[in-house]
């Protein structure tokens, strides 16, 4: 039976990985995410987890690592942050291109420099391009949720990608929240063992990558690209599942009082919330605001984010990330792209807010609003906006 | 050595060269340039390991050459990720392994895991994982086949160039001599982390490398070898000539064969060069001649008289072995040895104080030495520096027994005084008889006289 619990966000997600029974762990410590490996390392010391906890010497190795044991057949779980990403994300890639289901959690924090220990989303907008699959939790229980849910997806053969699971560092990872915590016997329902469709085994040798020449890479990524693709199927199917089995719904994009908004807030990790409370004010005083949630950020849910805003007149899209191409933040330029190849025009603003640990307050939202309404009103043009900016 | 690491090499014979095993885990059917010093090894590597085996590769030529999709040279299973974590790989798949035979999910049937890189992957880029991988104790086998630099992208310099080669990144000009840092020495590093086993290895020496690998793989815990792998392509070699360069390096000692186990280093093969090697009296050839290089020429004799008290003599009248295994004969002709020999016992003689070594102290046992030629002079050398009184029985008016004619031919009359017999008379404790004929019965005659031994 599952048990409520007040839990540190870090000690539950390390929970849920050790309710996923995996076998090996290969992590290297990083603020913000250390709780989650030294509450992992703890639970193979107790003997609560029989698995693996390989202490790495660098994220390199621990991505490394959770190749080589995936390759071997293992299940195999990873967690850091920022530079750490930033150091392991050329074996990232090769974790997806080898397709191998690896789990890995991602305490969201800003990249250096200047060096900075606090949230935001510049290792989850790094990740974007290295074909992993890409979920971000909200609360802590969506963190757990989500855990269990990428090992079920992950390990699919219809799938057979890397899962990374996000979380805002410190906002998120050392909050501690009211958690069902599902029991062992639940996950093992929900969650079957790990068979892995090619191992690297002396009895069944196979060589795993290998070189790519002209004449196959370009079909190498077609396949890869198909595969992330197709595996919305697959994260839909482990949702509805998940629902039948523990009660809770997750969309890929969630929307929040946006069906007749005339202004919709587009947000994505621990803001959400704090936008919704946004909303609930301006709904009050009868503002035509809503609000979109993006769960899903890889296979990129570009119908699902059309649909949700396409009655909307004006956007307020929010970056938690300085991309610095001099257009828009991420999230934004994705939505444009959805918009431009749909021939749909609606006014668009994007926030740039919470770079490096800032706060973003109820009132920012509700600032976004009043300005993306006023800018639409004007004929401003269209752009992005860096917000609680100190001058 | 530990009590688990002499348990485990107890069995093991070591390969022979005409029962090598035939499996080919490594198949011919690879894309390697001609002469592949590299190819080569990793065969033999492959061929001690057999096919229960699971290999990580780095980055490199081995990668590229056995494995271009849709073809494979891998009869075993294979895993490529990235240039310098193949040490971390081999962990994911070792603690895989460890944490599924445990639980229960597959069967433990002895699996080796191996993993390879070359002299960049390991010296350079790899060093951190590598690092990592053998203080963490993980139990796999890595080998460096070490090219001597990063081949693959076109013979740039590494950190395991040695000084003065010449790379595409360490070239020769005005103002460099080529590389100029000299070797890391990448298997001292490694034993410096204190792992069971460590060696050096040579595709020159094929059941020496073979028998290190299956050590490797027995011991517990991390092994490393550190291979010499001749690279025809960036060496500007002729690639016929790859397992003689391979060869010439170990005996030059420019590649030195060695194992470590457990913190003990030992040498695999004799510990004289080729030269010394060769020498029937045994000289450390490649000290003295350091020693005449270096301006100081009675420590080269002192060098020469530990092993040879007839130096005069023997560097006129030696057919010099040495000289015919010398290294540098392939390049521009062997060294000098006799001649420089020759010199400086010359030097020692005509000196107005020749040098006669320390006696190490008195013994009382008396000694008596039938034969005042080369061997029984020899014999009266040595144990004259131990300490025994000495006596030499000759029927003929000098020392030098029945060469003696000969060598009033071939030598120089100057010297044909014997430079040891001058040594030996002003060493104390050796009387000579002369005239004195020993019949074979009168040996007894000698010891009843008192003499413990009779030579």
């Amino acid at each position: 039976m599952a048990k409520r619990v007040g839990m540190e966000v870090s000690i539950a997600a390390a929970e849920a990985v050790g309710l996923a029974d995996v076998d090996v762990i290969a992590a290297y410590p990083i603020t913000p995410q250390t709780h989650i490996v030294e509450h992992l390392s703890e639970l193979v010391a107790s003997g609560h987890l029989d698995a693996e906890f390989v202490p790495v010497e660098s994220e390199h190795s621990a991505m490394s690592t959770c190749v080589g044991s995936s390759a071997a057949g293992a299940r195999t779980f990873t967690s850091t942050s920022s530079q750490g990403y930033a150091l392991m994300s050329e074996i990232c890639y090769i974790a997806a291109s080898l397709r191998l289901p690896i789990v890995m959690v991602t305490a969201n924090r800003a990249l250096s420099a200047p060096i900075s220990i606090w949230n935001d989303h510049a290792d989850l907008m790094m990740a974007r391009d290295t074909g992993w699959i890409q979920t971000v939790a909200e609360n802590g229980q969506e963190v757990v949720d989500l855990i269990i849910h990428a090992f079920r997806v992950a390990e699919d053969h219809r799938v057979l990608l890397p899962v990374m699971v996000n979380l805002d560092g410190f906002i998120l990872s050392h909050m501690i929240e009211p958690i069902w915590m599902p029991d062992e016997a639940e996950v093992k329902a929900y969650l079957p063992p790990f068979v892995p469709k090619l191992r690297l085994d002396p009895k069944s040798p196979v060589t795993i990558g290998p070189v790519g020449m002209p004449d196959v890479y370009t079909e190498a990524k077609k396949v890869q690209d198909e595969v992330l693709k197709s595996s919305r199927a697959v994260i839909e199917e482990a949702w509805d599942d998940f629902e039948a089995k523990f009660g809770r719904r997750y969309k890929a994009v969630e929307t929040y009082k946006a069906d007749d908004a005339e202004t919709i807030l587009i947000t994505m990790g621990s803001i959400s919330e704090t936008a919704m409370t946004a909303v609930d004010a301006m709904r009050e005083q009868g503002r035509k605001a809503g609000l979109v949630r993006i769960r899903l950020f890889r296979p990129f849910p570009a119908q699902d984010l059309f649909d949700a805003v396409k009655g909307a007149k004006q956007l307020a899209i929010v970056d938690r990330v300085m991309n610095l191409n001099g257009i828009c933040g991420p999230v934004c330029g994705e939505i444009k792209s959805v918009l431009f190849d749909r021939q749909h025009a609606p006014y668009v603003q994007n926030y740039i807010a919470g770079l490096g640990g800032r706060d973003v307050t109820v009132q920012n939202f509700t600032e976004m609003v009043d300005a993306v309404e006023g800018s639409a009103q004007r004929g401003d043009p269209m752009g992005y906006e860096i917000i609680n900016l100190k001058e | 050595m530990g009590k688990e690491t002499v348990e485990k090499l107890k069995g093991f014979k070591g390969f022979r060269l005409t029962h090598l095993p035939e499996e080919e885990p490594l198949s011919p059917g690879h894309r390697a340039c001609q002469g592949c010093g590299e190819i080569a090894a990793l065969r033999m590597v492959m061929k001690a390991l057999g096919s229960n085996v699971v290999v990580v590769s780095a980055t490199g030529c081995m990668e590229i050459v056995t494995s271009p999709y849709p073809q494979t040279a891998w009869n075993v299973p294979w895993l490529h990720v990235a240039f310098e974590n193949a040490s971390a790989v081999v962990s994911g798949v070792e603690s895989a392994y460890k944490a599924m035979i445990r639980k229960g999910k597959i069967q433990d049937e002895d699996t080796v895991f191996l993993a390879y890189g070359g002299d960049g992957a390991t010296a350079d880029i790899g060093l951190q994982s590598l690092s990592g991988a053998l203080e963490r104790g993980h139990n796999f086998v890595y080998v460096c086949l070490d090219n001597e630099a990063y081949m693959n992208t076109g013979i740039q310099r590494s950190s395991s160039t040695p000084y003065g080669a010449m790379t595409t990144t360490s070239p020769p000009g005005k103002k460099s001599i080529g590389q100029s840092t000299w070797k890391k020495n990448m298997p001292a590093i490694v034993a410096a982390h204190g792992i069971p086993y460590v060696a050096t290895a040579s595709p020159a020496f094929p059941v020496d490398l073979m028998n290190k690998v299956r050590k490797a793989a027995m011991m517990p815990g991390p092994a490393y070898i550190h291979i010499f792998s001749p690279c025809p392509t960036g060496w500007r070699a002729s690639p016929e000539t790859s397992i003689e360069l391979a060869r010439l390096a170990v005996l030059s000692r420019v590649f030195p064969l060695y194992e470590v186990i457990d913190g003990k280093w030992i040498h695999s093969r004799p510990e004289k060069a080729a030269c010394g090697a060769a020498c029937p009296a045994g000289i450390d050839i490649q000290g003295f001649v350091g020693l005449i290089a270096g301006g100081r020429f009675m420590d080269a004799l002192k060098v020469i008289k530990q092993d040879n008290p007839l130096p005069a003599i023997c560097g006129r009248v030696c057919h010099h072995p040495c000289e015919l295994v010398c290294g540098r004969s392939h390049a521009d002709g062997a060294v000098a040895i006799e001649y420089l020999k020759r010199f400086v016992a010359d030097l020692d003689l005509k000196s107005e104080k020749v040098f006669i070594p320390e006696k190490k102290g008195d013994k009382k046992d008396k000694v008596a030495i039938v034969g005042a030629g080369p061997a029984g002079l020899t014999a009266a050398y040595f144990l004259a520096i131990e300490g025994y009184p000495v006596t030499i029985f000759d029927n003929m008016p000098e020392p030098g027994g029945g060469s003696t004619p000969g060598i009033w031919v071939s030598a120089s009359r100057d010297l044909v005084d014997w430079s040891a017999i001058a040594d030996l008379r002003r060493f104390g404790g050796i009387r000579i008889e002369d005239n004195v004929l020993v019949e074979a019965s009168g040996t007894r005659n000698l010891t009843r006289e008192a003499f413990a031994a009779t030579a």
